[in-house]
């Protein structure tokens, strides 16, 4: 019943605004449902998101490479640990809007600029995630792996790296909208093509059912970023979970 | 306390001071070309060249960004407000409130400016909507943080909702208003800087946006350095309130 | 390696944190102690007196500030790198990804599966604690008792010389406790293995031990050494008889002083 509830709402919603379209009475940015679907062509929105999904994908990968390696730095070397994390959050803590003409001018307007951004804005939720996550073994776990001697690959192997996935991927999950949101951002400051470019194209030429369309599109793949690996969390952390079948 | 202040902004001097030696150095050092990163003496002479222009621009974010606060704030004042004497209604609009949170700018500004065209308008509305959310959380936090004998006390005393909420929750919010403050004000600059790259509003982000695609190197950086010096200015000056009203607590 | 435990005048000074002012806390002063190979001593006393830090220091989770532990002869983590010491914790500890079977087979995949030969694989130690139709469930799929039960069979999977238990059962409702106690003793005698067994539970430490240690806390010291005379094996009846409530008398004039001394509150008795 509660998870039927915010689909009713949605249906609802676009009901009444459909209703309100046949009875002629909609504001002209807000196009209905049915001028939404008749201006959805799949390969213009293909030939759009496609670019997007591509470098927030990009993005994303480079980033969780390089978070996950200085999470294991940090936590092998704790000197480096203050350190890391400040870098990481100062980066995040760079708007956008200043670093990408910058990137453009440094980089040229290819999609290198844009999967830059996506890095950047999708490296510090990972970074901290699995800075966090590395240190989350209790102490008896850790007493456990001492007498049973075993060597620090083993621990790494059989005790932290699975301790740590929890965390690793509520970082996956905010960091996945973020390079999405990221990359749209750095597409308008000047890109061909990409989600971005459809929303200023759209926006340019006064077409609300793409501008629409394009912001339906970005909120999907943000959203679509956070349920993938939700998904993968719950195939994968099948400990975490309640203990519903206790005896 | 004076001199600690002296001490502080002399201090900052002096970072700044190292930080444009460093720049001017490394350009130097490895003979990094003008066009990737101009020479401090450049940038500078590109303020004095442009200033009336970056002046204009500046005003201009910092004008809708200031105005989408005031307007956000009044917001999140008055919903504060209604709410903290009334749990249901805080209770039904709390949907709506997360649904504020969770929009990010690059969805909600191409809507905006649907609806709003052009101009001023879309910038002011996409900052009433980014710095809403910080600002109705940390008021509804201040308002509940009051402790129970203070309130206690004033129910002794016979005070009214609205005594209570002048002599005791108001006063007790302050803190929490210009923590609130500091983070909607980056969120408000960010918000307005975002717009003008869609609606090509002539402020401050449309001419980093403009001087980059113009190969204008030196505006370009003098125009991000205005934006960053804007940004820390808004997080001095809120932080710097915050002190003055937590003086008391102290 | 033979089994005994052997602890010399073993002393313990946790002191603070560096940079921070003040004395260390004497946790243990000059203890002594001799668990004979394939004995069974049960370490009791009151909370602070330092019994899981003596546990600790044999497991050589610790060291010693003074004094000298041997176990086989042996310095202690010269005991642990063989693999000769099992521990069970107050929790279990059991690591919640793996399966309970993977969980009694983590010693094997530490130390590499072939590089020692267990005299008992993973699947019959699940069976010997009675958990044999739960190898593939998670650990939060048990209860707490069975949770211990598989912690008991992952700490004897490497055939350790000496079993070190850390108030196991502790954290336990009394009725899974007292099974739990019986199957442990059946355990310990199948496996031979020396045990010392750390406990706040005196009718447990008599009716488990050959010998009960009884200690004192600031400074943590063993006061007194209580031999039992009860046979083996252990059944719940004995735990009706004289030579029972003797011992059990035994170890709490130790721990209380032989006078025992009048409740202040009438009430409070209840």
């Amino acid at each position: 019943m509660t998870r039927a509830l915010p689909l009713l709402v949605v249906v609802v919603l676009v009901g009444g605004v459909q209703a309100l379209h046949a009875l002629g009475r909609l504001p002209v940015f807000l196009p209905a449902p049915s001028e939404l679907w008749a201006a959805a062509d799949p390969r213009v929105l293909a030939a759009h998101i496609g670019p997007t999904l591509g470098r927030a994908a990009a993005g994303f990968a480079i980033a969780a490479g390089l978070a996950l390696g200085a999470a294991g730095l940090a936590t092998a070397v704790a000197a480096l640990f203050g350190p890391i994390y400040t870098l990481g959050a100062t980066l995040q803590a760079i708007p956008v809007i200043a670093l990408t003409p910058l990137l453009a001018v440094w980089l040229g307007t290819g999609p290198s600029t844009q999967v830059v951004i996506a890095v950047l804005a999708a490296q510090f939720p990972m970074l901290a995630g699995a800075m966090q996550g590395f240190r989350a073994v209790d102490a008896r776990q850790m007493e456990l792996f001492h007498t049973l001697a075993a060597p620090p690959w083993q621990r790494l192997r059989l005790l932290i790296v699975p301790a740590s996935l929890p965390y690793v991927f509520q970082g996956f999950k905010v960091a996945a909208p973020s390079a999405v949101l990221g990359t749209i951002t750095a597409e308008w400051a000047g890109a061909e093509r990409g989600v971005g470019a459809m929303m200023l194209n759209a926006l340019f030429a006064f077409d609300p059912p793409q501008v629409w369309l394009a912001v339906l599109s970005a909120c999907v793949l943000a959203g679509g970023g956070y349920a993938l690996w939700a998904a993968v969390e719950r195939l994968v952390v099948v400990w975490d979970r309640p203990a519903e079948l206790a005896p | 306390m004076k001199r600690p202040i002296m001490r502080r902004v002399l201090l900052r001097a002096l970072v700044a001071a190292a930080l444009v030696a460093l720049w001017q150095g490394a350009i130097v050092a490895w003979e990094i070309p003008p066009y990737l990163v101009p020479a401090p003496g450049s940038v500078a002479a590109a303020f004095g060249q442009h200033a009336r222009l970056l002046g204009a621009r500046a005003g201009f974010t910092l004008g809708s960004a200031a105005l989408g606060l005031l307007i956000s704030l009044g917001f999140a004042c008055a919903l504060s407000v209604a709410f903290t004497n009334s749990r249901v209604l805080a209770r039904a609009t709390m949907p709506l409130v997360v649904a504020f949170r969770s929009a990010p700018v690059v969805a909600v500004a191409p809507l905006v400016m649907l609806a709003v065209g052009r101009g001023i308008g879309t910038s002011i509305v996409v900052v009433v909507i980014v710095s809403f959310f910080p600002l109705y959380v940390n008021l509804m936090r201040g308002l509940a943080a009051p402790d129970r004998s203070a309130m206690e006390l004033m129910r002794v005393t016979g005070a009214s909702r609205w005594q209570v909420l002048r002599y005791v929750r108001i006063p007790y919010a302050m803190p929490y208003l210009f923590t609130g403050l500091r983070v909607a004000g980056g969120s408000a600059i960010l918000g307005a800087m975002l717009s003008e790259w869609l609606t090509g509003a002539p402020g401050l982000g449309m001419t980093i946006l403009q001087s980059g695609d113009m190969r204008e190197i030196e505006t370009l950086w003098a125009a991000v350095i205005l934006t960053v010096g804007m940004a820390l200015g808004v997080f001095w000056a809120t932080s710097a309130g915050e002190r003055a009203v937590l003086a008391w607590r102290v | 390696m033979s089994r005994e435990v052997l602890i010399e005048h073993a002393s313990m000074v946790f002191h603070p944190r560096a940079g921070r002012r003040g004395d260390g806390v004497v946790a243990l002063q000059d203890v002594s102690l001799a668990v004979g190979e394939g004995r069974f001593t049960a370490l009791i006393g009151p909370s602070g007196c330092g019994k899981s830090t003596l546990l600790r220091l044999v497991a050589d989770i610790l060291q010693p500030s003074a004094g000298r532990i041997l176990v086989g002869g042996a310095p202690p983590g010269e005991a642990r790198r063989a693999h000769a010491i099992g521990f069970v914790f107050q929790q279990a500890t059991l690591l919640p990804w793996r399966s309970v079977l993977q969980n009694v087979a983590l010693p094997l995949d530490v130390v590499g599966r072939g590089a020692r030969r267990s005299g008992r694989s993973p699947e019959a130690l699940l069976t010997l604690v009675g958990l044999e139709g739960f190898a593939r469930a998670l650990p939060h799929e048990l209860s707490g008792g069975m949770q211990q039960r598989a912690a008991i069979a992952r700490a004897l999977v490497l055939q350790p010389e000496v079993l070190l238990l850390d108030e196991p059962f502790g954290a336990l409702d009394e009725i899974t406790r007292q099974r739990m106690n019986l199957e442990l003793l059946r355990i310990w005698q199948e496996s031979r293995t020396t045990a010392l067994l750390v406990t706040h539970s005196i009718a447990e430490a008599v009716f488990m031990a050959d010998e009960v240690a009884v200690m004192s806390a600031r400074p943590g010291r063993i006061t007194r050494l209580v031999p039992i005379g009860l046979e083996r094996p252990r059944t719940l009846g004995m735990m009706r008889t004289a030579p029972f409530f003797e011992a059990v008398n035994q170890v709490r004039d130790a721990l209380f002083g032989t006078e025992q001394e009048p409740l202040a509150d009438p009430v409070e008795a209840y």
